[in-house]
């Protein structure tokens, strides 16, 4: 059931700023409807056509396109000759271009005799990964011809308060510099490696096999705590790498993304913020202890505020340079990143008159940890993703990671 | 002494105001995934007892049976301030 699955190449800038939300479906869908409908819903999302400017070099703001070009409909089908051959194609898709360099949304397809893939390449400035579902769904009653609400007021787009965003920033930067007296432990990248690739490992837990986890996780952790019940599986799993390289004596700091959004009418705009948690590595050796430490740090940062300080901060990365983005994220000393999402915001159980099978989440992963864990859920499955840098882990010490984590869960 | 309704019914009011216009209509007796809680909003609600009740649930150790509905919830905050 395991799949290693593997490689997207990269000769750009890679600083995680973007994602793929990517549909197995089990036939072919509609490319004449898409073709249709998918330019003139774009068009109809008026902060689509946006990029951040600043005014005076000074002010950011969010630039309208006055003379916006038009996403293509069209989108080539490549034929694949299994699924692992699939996911080689899609992976190197995930390191390409956006359209025209400004549409943050490219889509792509691949099919194999007997899965359709179609895949929504995001950028991170602008969506979060409920928000692109949420977007896809609204995309989806648009085909329909049904009415669809796709503009809203700047207020609810969080790009006004630049004045707050800067302030939290600030606030952020003092804790990252009180942290590096710190001895937090990550994987060292190969200095012979000058580029990195961003790989993947991902499983789908059967139906069955996902219920067995939450139970498990309520038993353990209690009600709702699957985050620290998942985040201390994650650290299990990842120790043995650390260890590979005689990083023993030290401290995990992980980073948690967590959705902010507290009204889910808002399509899009990412609204993501992140939580930070912390683990002497010894504490690996004793799951519970150190489930019981996440859900005290969980409670104790949601208390502090700090969530909101983060989201105020993260929506600088709107506004920032990519060059600026990439330098600040190459200081972070994190372990790696976590995710766990609710389930998937993508109601439909069809994509363009097709039956989806699965939906999953793949970010790309920035140089900064350079790994992280990403679970998700579609329906009654759960989707389990480790995203990785080829110059800071093997092929085979990413699946065996992989495997680790699914066994802690 | 507060009692097992008054304590329901700040709960209500504190899952409306968490759960914004995610939430359903908040009734005693509906499970609490049903009305779009998760982890985070469920600390939320943790931390809103707290403040009311200056009691920290997640350290008394909550079961599954007292997390089902704000119902049970309401009866176990009401069974931790019994002295």
């Amino acid at each position: 059931m395991m799949q290693g699955l593997y490689r997207s190449s990269s000769n750009r800038l890679n600083c995680g700023n973007s994602f793929q939300i990517l549909f197995e479906l089990s036939e072919e869908p509609s490319w004449t409807l898409f073709e249709k409908k998918w330019p003139a819903f774009c068009r109809s999302v008026p902060y689509l056509r946006g990029r951040p400017a600043r005014a005076w070099n000074l002010a950011p703001y969010w630039a309208m396109e006055t003379a916006p070009s038009e996403p293509s409909g069209h989108v080539p089908v490549r034929q694949a000759a299994s699924k692992e051959d699939a996911y080689r194609i899609l992976d190197e898709d995930l390191a390409g271009p956006f359209e025209d360099g400004r549409w943050p949304v490219r889509v792509s397809a691949v099919r194999t005799s007997e899965i359709h893939y179609v895949s929504f390449l995001f950028d991170h400035r602008l969506f979060d990964a409920r928000g692109a579902e949420l977007f896809l769904q609204t995309f989806h009653d648009f085909s329909l011809g049904l009415r669809v609400q796709t503009s809203m007021p700047p207020s609810l787009s969080g790009l006004d308060g630049f004045d707050r965003q800067f302030w939290a920033g600030k606030q952020l930067n003092r804790e990252r510099l009180a942290l590096r007296k710190k001895n937090i432990l990550t994987l060292e990248a190969d200095s012979q490696k000058s580029r990195a690739v961003n790989c993947f490992q991902q499983t789908t837990l059967s139906e069955t096999q996902t219920r067995a986890v939450f139970e498990r996780a309520e038993k353990q952790s209690g009600p709702f705590m699957f985050l620290p019940y998942s985040l201390a599986a994650a650290c299990r799993a990842f120790c043995p790498l650390l260890e590979s390289r005689q990083k023993i004596a030290g401290d995990f700091r992980i980073s948690v993304t967590r959705d902010m959004r507290p009204d889910s009418s808002r399509v899009f705009f990412n609204q993501l913020s992140f939580l930070f948690f912390d683990a002497g590595a010894s504490e690996t050796l004793d799951l519970a202890a150190l489930r019981e430490n996440f859900k005290k740090q969980f409670y104790q940062a949601i208390r502090g505020k700090k969530a909101e300080i983060l989201a105020d901060a993260s929506m600088l990365m709107r506004i920032l340079p990519r060059e600026i983005l990439a330098r600040l994220m190459e200081r972070q000393k994190i372990t790696f990143s976590f995710a766990a999402l609710a389930p998937s915001a993508y109601a439909h159980a069809r994509l363009l008159g097709a039956r989806i099978e699965n939906v999953l989440h793949r970010p790309r992963i920035p140089p900064r940890p350079g790994a992280g864990f990403f679970l998700s859920t579609y329906r009654t499955k759960l989707n389990v993703v480790f995203s990785y840098l080829d110059s800071l882990c093997r092929e085979d010490e990413a699946r065996s990671t992989l495997e680790r984590f699914v066994e802690a869960l | 002494m507060v009692t097992e309704n008054e304590i329901l019914t700040i709960l209500t009011r504190e899952t409306e105001i968490i759960l914004a216009a995610r939430a359903k209509p908040v009734a005693a007796d509906t499970p609490l995934a049903s009305l779009g809680f998760d982890s985070l909003s469920f600390v939320e609600l943790l931390i809103a007892i707290e403040r009311h009740f200056k009691i920290k649930l997640i350290e008394l150790g909550l079961k599954p049976e007292d997390t089902r509905t704000l119902g049970t919830l309401a009866r176990c905050v009401h069974r931790a301030l019994t002295p």
